[in-house]
């Protein structure tokens, strides 16, 4: 059975129960994907500002925010309701987090780096880099993960945007390779063929380091 | 299938990557020899895929993981001992953290340990607050709050220790009532997550959980006990069906600590706020096993329940007994928030999952999570919003909270208790908007609860906290008042009261119905006094009237000139109508007493009119009501234009309601025109035609009571055009339905105008040899037979859109209703034909329907009195068999018992031993026929004095007065028939001297005073000649 399928027929019944059902539908299809937006909340929210904003309160905001805008998804998304759902959030999240720093600041791009040195946002470089230091400082890590953990930071660093966001969405957000596309906007074979290029170079530098250290060791 | 799309290592990579999250350890190496073609690629893209899952596994799983803490004891590298405490196993998990079962080794003894989250332990808020929660938890020691025994942190984790309770919580009580599956197939010996997959509609709507409220036991042996307590026997303590042995102590602060003594063997579980909060359970279950397998792990198929608002749940049936205990539980609470609060500490999440059920029927306030002490507000962020949303006071969605906000919380919770309903719809809760209003009365809901129980919780979850009980204490006191049989405090609010205080909050608004207000305030006060003081008031009114009306139209006017105030308007003429829509029903339901207008209709005596059912007060409010909806239509602002006609569609339900039906009718079609040119705009809205289609009923009602069938045979057909217009309406359940209910009204009316031959029951009083299957039917003509072929077609239809649409939705209440009532139709025609075999299948038929809603909603007082009504006029096929009638008897005295001020059900209680009498004295028993008679009498001076307004009860009284005298005479009592009928006659003239009916009645009267004067003569002459 080919999941892209069967992704199909279930997003066409999704809308169609959002039709018939109206909000309490729509509470409860939130509902289902609620765990994996808090997911994604959590890997793009600012370390600095965590304390101050908590996930489940952009999850309320968001979903405020989607149950006012329903009908835009309805009539006119072409995407699926989880896609679009993880936009709405995305996008609140940025709102709510621009409102904590009273910044004023471009954020209407989905997807963006760190190419201002000064910037605060969402963009995935940052959330991988500040999620990481988070890693490192927790209690129960080991030194040989910090290490990992540091290089795999630089390594990401390294890479072009779109790679980096690719790799993002499918492992640290844990998307479908369908709705990777759907978020950029590519084709699902695009998607895909990006997903593994970056993978491939990841790995590739990996195999390198690992050379390198058994070089070194010598 | 393959998937030309994505290249094949993708796929590989997919399901590599989900059994990794699953926490299989796959080598790269068994895909390399599974795909050999690819050894490069796979190596690269697996090899960074496996670094990247590892880093990213353990922070960013919500709730899913662990992130930090030991996933089990065995847990690999996680600490099973903090401080003095050793985990043995979770037992529960939050967005705050993580409940364990845990041993005191110091003191061996068994506790319930919160330890926070690492992800959470980032945050400084969070860490703060949960101090705090601990601290002011610790500081608290009441019989019904679940003791804290201390704060540490090791390992880098913070934790509390607190008592194991062998408890459910209420949120599973109310889950397990709900869908109505307690009872024997709920395994008692529930294991550890067996128990969590029933809750499911908590998780449903809380979208923001807090602390998982979990405490596990505590025993003398440092074992669990063979068997732990569990929902279902907390249902079954609840319902009564075991002892209850309530541990009722008033508060009392001596008691401090006596809970918490090591001596104190209590023991608990409960896992069933586990799945509330996170859903874990079923997602652990399902880890991905095989190649192949990735479409699950996609989106796992987590049993979410959905929404379903109107549909209709058949949960377990309460009763009195539970709704005792359930206040009786609810004061306890309130005597220990009383106490914390005494303590200047809130609890600030009070909700069915905190709240725990005992063994011992002991309450326990868990989780006072969020509690912290008042004087330290400062502290807070303002804005940080804590609690369960659903649950959560209007006024602390904006960070501010007191003593009412706890009430109101626990308000909430009672009224889920109550009617196991929620109390907010889903996305109101979740909306987070401070317009939560309660849109539904519980009991709307649930019939059987208390009036006095709904009024205490109607007040505790008062939008506006000066509504509220202002202190826990008082709520208390007012359950116990409740559970005493006294009377409570708090008083009922109707919606009346409920427009003025929103007139209240909205000042600006309300300017513009200020003068509606002051009518409103003169109807409210009316309402509340009794029937004979009513007539003073009424003149005010009158008066008051006058202005209001001018008024009013100014108001309209102006409005009519400032845009900005329309959607205002719009808002506070909803909220009018709605207000006004509540006293016409008060009326309606009052004005209800067909069994006795049948009756009387039997009667040539009598003359019932139309508005025969109202008492003159009611008709002075109907007339008030009428010229405020015929100004409110007349203003007919083009913006206003959906209120203008649904004024005006009330004006004429009023009017006909007050037997003008000629008025009625124009009323109708204006507003139907209203309506049809409000759909035009916007086509296709099935709603508006649906409304159409009941103006046209109504005006298919008109038509049968002024004998116009043929007119309201067109109507139908403009209806049947209508609905079977659009397809989509006509395949819709909505449209079937309404067709069918449609075709049941002709039907019944033309039965009523001419076809149906009546049944004179009244003649078997004095006639012996009446034969009630004759029932004096004139035979039936060539055109009466075109009519019944006419009326049997359409009962046939009807008959066949109601069965397919009880098999689509099997145990739907309404549409078995009304498959009884066409039933009951096709048993009437049947009976017209004579073809009794038929009638009687048929009416059997309707009866098994009705009796088996009785039987599946028993405590519905709507389906015992169908039955009865049923049950009662099927006798009019065979009045030699009274088995119906005393069935019927029988449960209009238990509707007539629990329901005594319901005047339907008295007025069928007494045509029902009226009927009985009738029969008994049509076979001779005259003896029994008497008594049943005088039965019947002391129900109908029930009805009359306690309405002495209503015509229609007076006028049925009478006539049984005078059988009772006719009966007396037969019976050569002289005396008692005199009596009969000087009671009959002062009746009459009370009635006459008041009454709008007075022309109806005259002759009725002049014939009791001359059969009077005859028997007055004939005893004369019998004294005169001894």
């Amino acid at each position: 059975m080919d999941p892209a399928e069967i992704m199909e027929t279930a997003e066409e019944s999704e809308k169609r129960v959002l039709l018939e059902g109206g909000k309490p539908a729509l509470a409860s299809l939130f509902l289902q994907y609620r765990d994996r937006l808090e997911r994604i909340v959590c890997f793009r929210i600012d370390s600095r500002i965590r304390g101050r904003l908590d996930p489940a309160d952009v999850l309320q905001e968001a979903y405020i925010e989607i149950a006012k805008r329903i009908d835009e998804f309805v009539t006119r998304s072409d995407v699926s309701f989880f896609v679009w759902a993880r936009q709405r959030t995305v996008q609140t999240l940025i709102d709510m987090q621009r409102r904590q720093f009273r910044e004023r600041r471009d954020i209407n791009r989905e997807v963006r780096f760190s190419a201002d040195p000064d910037d605060q946002g969402t963009g995935t470089s940052l959330s991988i880099a500040r999620f990481l230091i988070d890693q490192i400082t927790s209690p129960s890590l080991a030194a040989v993960r910090a290490e990992e953990t540091t290089w795999l930071q630089e390594a990401l660093n390294s890479m072009n945007e779109i790679d980096r966001e690719v790799l993002a969405l499918r492992h640290f957000e844990q998307l479908t390779n369908q709705q990777v596309s759907e978020v950029l906007g590519l084709s699902p074979t695009a998607a895909s063929n990006r997903y593994l290029r970056a993978a491939a170079r990841l790995g590739e530098m990996l195999s390198r380091l690992n050379s390198q250290s058994t070089h070194d060791g010598r | 299938m393959v998937d030309e799309e994505r290249h094949p290592v993708d796929h590989l990579a997919e399901e590599f990557a989900a059994r990794l999250r699953a926490g299989q350890q796959p080598t790269i190496d068994e895909y390399v020899r599974a795909c050999p073609e690819h050894a490069d690629l796979i190596r690269a893209v697996f090899a960074s895929i496996e670094l990247v899952e590892r880093v990213s596994k353990k922070e960013l799983d919500p709730r899913g993981s662990t992130a930090g803490l030991p996933e089990s004891p065995a847990g690999a590298g996680m600490p099973t001992l903090l401080g003095d405490f050793e985990i043995i196993r979770e037992i529960g998990r939050g967005g705050m953290g993580v409940v364990y079962e845990a041993v005191q080794h110091s003191l061996k003894r068994h506790v319930a340990l919160k330890v926070i989250s690492s992800l959470i332990a980032g945050s400084e808020r969070q860490l703060r607050r949960f101090r705090r929660e601990a601290e002011s938890a610790a500081g608290l020691h009441h019989s019904n709050i679940v003791p804290v025994y201390g704060i540490g942190v090791d390992h880098g984790l913070q934790y509390y220790a607190m008592q194991l309770i062998d408890g459910v919580t209420l949120a599973a009580v109310i889950e397990s009532l709900r869908s109505g599956c307690c009872g024997a197939e709920l395994s008692c010996d529930a294991t550890l997550v067996a128990a969590p997959l029933n809750i499911r509609s908590d998780a449903a709507v809380t979208l923001s959980p807090s602390g998982a409220s979990v405490f596990v036991s505590e025993s003398a042996s440092t074992q669990f006990p063979s068997r732990q307590f569990c929902t279902d026997e907390a249902i079954q303590q609840l319902l009564g069906s075991t002892s209850w042995n309530e541990p009722d102590k008033p508060f009392a602060p001596d008691d401090a600590g006596k809970g918490t003594s090591s001596g104190n063997k209590k023991t608990h579980k409960d896992a069933a706020a586990l799945s509330a909060e996170s859903g874990h359970v079923t997602d652990a279950a399902e880890s991905p096993q095989t190649i192949g397998d990735r479409s699950k792990r996609d989106r796992p198929v987590r049993k979410r329940p959905v929404w379903k608002g109107a549909t209709v749940r058949e949960s377990t049936p309460l009763n009195a007994v539970y709704f005792r205990n359930i206040a009786r539980l609810m004061a306890n609470v309130a005597n220990a928030l009383q106490y914390a609060h005494h303590q200047g500490i809130l609890h600030r999440d009070i909700k069915p999952a905190n709240l725990l059920l005992d063994r011992n029927s002991t309450i326990w306030v868990a989780d006072f999570g969020l509690a912290r002490k008042a004087e330290l507000d400062g502290v807070t962020q303002t804005g940080e919003i804590v609690g369960t949303l659903r649950y959560m006071a209007p006024e602390q969605l904006h960070g501010k909270a007191d003593a009412r906000t706890d009430i109101y919380a626990l308000g909430i919770t009672l009224y889920e208790l109550l009617t196991l309903e929620p109390a907010l719809n889903a996305p109101q809760a979740l909306s987070g908007q401070s317009q939560r209003q309660i849109a539904r009365t519980p009991r709307s809901i649930r019939r059987e609860i208390p009036a006095d129980l709904e009024t205490i919780t109607l007040k505790a979850c008062a939008s506006e906290p000066a509504r509220r009980y202002q202190a826990a204490r008082d709520l208390e006191t007012d359950l116990r008042r409740f559970l005493e049989d006294r009377p409570i405090y708090a008083r009922r609010v109707g919606s009346i009261e409920r427009l003025w205080r929103w007139s209240r909050r909205n000042p600006l608004i309300a300017s513009l119905s200020a003068a509606t207000m002051v009518l409103l305030i003169a109807i409210a006060a009316l309402l509340g006094i009794g029937n004979l003081q009513k007539q003073k008031a009424i003149e005010a009114i009158r008066s008051e009237q006058l202005l209001t009306q001018k008024t009013l139209q100014e108001k309209t006017e102006a409005l009519a000139n400032v845009e900005r105030e329309r959607t205002r308007a719009e808002t506070n003429l909803d909220l009018a109508v709605a207000a006004f829509e509540e006293v016409i029903n008060n009326i309606a339901s009052r004005g209800k007493a067909e069994s006795l207008l049948d009756d009387l209709a039997d009667d040539d005596n009598i003359i019932p009119s139309e508005d025969s059912v109202l008492s003159s007060a009611d008709v002075v409010l109907l007339e008030t009501l009428l010229g405020f909806f015929d100004r409110l239509a007349a203003g007919n602002n083009k913006d206003l234009s959906t209120q203008s006609a649904a004024a005006r569609r009330r004006v004429a339900d009023i009017q006909q309601q007050l037997g003008r039906l000629e008025d009625s009718e124009r009323s109708y079609r204006t507003a139907l025109a209203e309506y049809q040119s409000i759909a035009g705009k916007s086509s296709g809205d099935t709603s508006l035609i649906l409304i159409q289609t009941d103006i046209l009923q109504q005006l298919i009602l008109i038509a049968g009571k002024r004998g116009e069938l043929n007119r309201a045979m067109e109507t139908f057909q403009t209806i049947r055009r209508l609905l079977t217009a659009s397809p989509e309406l006509r395949d819709s359940r909505e449209g079937r339905f309404a067709l069918a209910t449609t075709i049941n009204s002709m039907v019944s009316f033309g039965l009523r105008n001419g076809v149906e031959p009546r049944l004179r029951l009244r003649n078997s009083f004095l006639d012996r040899n009446n034969n009630p299957d004759d029932g004096g039917a004139p035979p039936i003509g060539p055109l009466q037979n075109a009519r019944l072929r006419r009326e049997s077609e359409m009962n046939a239809e009807s008959l066949s859109l109601l069965r397919s649409l009880t098999e689509e939705v099997p145990g739907n209440v309404s549409y078995l209703a009304l498959l009884a009532q066409a039933k009951k139709g096709e048993a009437r025609l049947a009976q017209v034909t004579r073809d009794w075999q038929k009638a009687d299948a048929a009416m059997n038929e309707a009866i098994g329907i009705l009796k088996d809603l009785r039987d599946r909603h028993p405590t519905s007082a709507r389906f015992k009195y169908e039955l009865a009504d049923t049950l009662s006029a099927a006798v009019s096929l065979r009045p030699a068999d009274l088995q119906r009638l005393s069935e019927s008897e029988q449960l209009c005295q238990e509707l007539v018992e629990a329901w005594p001020d319901v005047p339907e059900y008295r007025s069928l209680y007494a045509s029902t031993l009226a009927r009985i009498a009738a029969i008994q004295f049509s076979t001779g028993r005259r003896d029994r026929a008497e008594q049943s008679l005088k039965d019947s009498l002391k129900q109908q001076q029930l009805l009359a004095d306690q309405y002495p307004d209503v015509p229609v009860y007076q006028l049925a009284l009478v006539r049984t007065l005078q059988q009772m005298a006719q009966v007396s005479v037969a019976r050569n009592q002289p005396d008692a028939a005199q009596e009969y009928y000087d009671s009959a006659i002062s009746r009459m003239e009370k009635l006459s001297s008041r009454s709008r009916v007075k022309g109806s009645i005259q002759p009725l009267l002049t014939r009791l005073r001359e059969s009077r004067a005859r028997l007055n003569a004939k005893t004369g002459n019998a004294s005169e000649n001894p």
